[in-house]
């Protein structure tokens, strides 16, 4: 993969802009006519609030442009990446507090939506705990192919497959890499 | 823990392999690979007894809901937040205003009775509407209408626009719906249009999209009880009794509604209210409601 490159020069550019202005096209090819979405919105992605006393709703604008991924549509005819084996290209190269941003952030990772870490208030169990998980000594290998595509070890994994998918770029999965190195 | 994870998901793709996989194979899209969730054995005739959590017992009677259960932080899922429903929470929320509203607005559209007959009702009497034909197949509009469509559809042949999804819609749907109170919903998918869109919902509700690849089931099957960003997830039987609901942050949601939060919930791009999706899920969601008493106007966090 064409990682090494792109780390030095992204890691040193992504610190400073926020994801969410750095990728939205203004169409996205296969997605279906009755997406929700406001192309007046920076993030075209919209939901529909309920106005109080009115016969209309409101479109609001979501925290993410969620366009280029597979919707409940019919008239949706995208697939999805197949399970995907990845090698590691060590060494972690990230930071850990933008890690731990992303780590913690809704938008973003969401991790603590399913895995409980210390210092979080509303966290999850339908993952693991991860709160000592630098302790348990898991090889760099194995934390990397997990962010990137858990389905190549635990078929039906409710895991996301956050590199496969697209959902965050090479340099956030080190950056996350470099946040869980901290728990223990 | 490596094997047992293994394990479990062979056994699902076995589960999946006996049950659902021929619904499965006969709506998805055959040419792309996609992923699902583990489907259930919903049966031709479901009925909310029929809950997969085992949790139906706690929740069957509202009336009867245990306190200690509704105060307990790893009980607490076990009473399907009925506990926030009527007559247990006799408390003056939102849901109370939009009904005081919705009769207001009913009665605005209803002056010679033709909105409560576009509706559906028989001498203009509401008793039952929402428990016994709704959703439904609209034989004349040739498609799935929910109560909350059908009231876009009434208002609008009077002139008047009442978008499903909006607050006043959904007033009026309370309104509505506080009819069928205590009335079990009761929707025959055995057969027929609604059978189909049955199957149909069956299939959307277990298929993963979205940038977190989850689906509805991912949440309320094998993962109820379990906790997603403190909130504690619950089962799905049961749940399209008491909309629509006023949620505790101040939003008066119908069903649809609150689809367009649980997909940007799990990162899936929302649809517009009434897309033949959204419907089907719907209709699955009422035929998992089967035998279960409607109960407005309640409430949510």
């Amino acid at each position: 993969m064409m990682r090494s490159a792109l780390f030095l020069a992204g890691g040193l550019t992504m610190l400073a802009v926020p994801f969410a202005v750095a990728d939205t096209p203004d169409s996205i090819s296969g997605l279906p006519g009755n997406a929700l979405i406001d192309e007046g919105f920076d993030v075209k992605t919209a939901w529909p609030y309920p106005t109080e006393n009115a016969g209309t709703y409101e479109l609001r604008e979501h925290g993410r442009d969620l366009r280029q991924w597979l919707t409940l549509s019919y008239d949706d005819h995208r697939g999805v990446p197949e399970p995907t084996e990845v090698e590691f290209e060590g060494p972690v190269d990230g930071d850990a507090e933008r890690g731990e941003e992303i780590f913690k952030t809704t938008a973003e990772g969401n991790c603590v939506a399913c895995h409980h870490v210390e210092g979080v208030a509303q966290t999850g169990s339908v993952g693991p705990s991860l709160a000592d998980y630098a302790a348990r000594g898991l090889p760099d290998e194995y934390t990397y192919q997990m962010l990137y595509d858990a389905r190549v070890f635990f078929e039906g994994t409710l895991m996301p497959p956050f590199g496969a998918f697209k959902n965050l770029t090479e340099q956030e999965i080190h950056h996350v890499m470099a946040f869980m190195a901290t728990l223990k | 823990m490596k094997q047992k994870q293994i394990a479990t998901a062979s056994a699902a793709v076995l589960t999946l392999a006996l049950s659902g996989a021929w619904i499965v194979q006969a709506i998805a899209d055959e040419t792309v690979y996609r992923e699902y969730q583990p489907m259930l054995d919903y049966g031709d005739d479901p009925h909310v007894s029929d809950d997969h959590t085992g949790t139906y017992t706690y929740w069957k009677d509202r009336g009867a809901v245990d306190p200690d259960m509704v105060s307990s932080e790893s009980e607490q899922w076990k009473t399907n937040w009925k506990f926030m429903d009527p007559p247990f929470d006799q408390s003056f929320h939102g849901g109370h205003l939009a009904e005081d509203r919705g009769a207001d607005l009913f009665a605005g559209l209803n002056g010679n009775g033709d909105f409560a007959a576009c509706l559906g009702a028989e001498d203009g009497d509401l008793t039952g509407l929402r428990a016994n034909h709704y959703p439904q197949f609209n034989e004349e509009l040739d498609r799935i209408m929910n109560l909350e469509m059908m009231i876009e559809h009434c208002a609008a042949e009077q002139g008047k626009t009442l978008k499903h999804g909006s607050y006043d819609n959904s007033a009026i749907s309370v309104y509505v719906t506080t009819y069928s109170n205590d009335m079990p919903i009761r929707i025959d998918v055995s057969e027929g249009e609604l059978k189909e869109a049955y199957e149909r919902g069956q299939e959307r509700f277990h298929l993963r999209t979205g940038r977190m690849n989850m689906a509805c089931a991912s949440c309320h099957t094998t993962t109820a009880g379990e906790r997603l960003r403190g909130q504690a997830l619950t089962t799905h039987y049961g749940d399209a009794s008491h909309w629509p609901t006023y949620r505790t942050k101040d939003e008066l949601q119908s069903l649809q509604v609150r689809f367009t939060e649980c997909n940007r919930n799990s990162g899936t791009q929302p649809l517009e209210l009434g897309a033949d999706a959204y419907n089907d899920i719907e209709v699955f969601l009422n035929a998992l409601s089967n035998g279960y008493e409607v109960a407005v106007p309640s409430a949510r966090d």
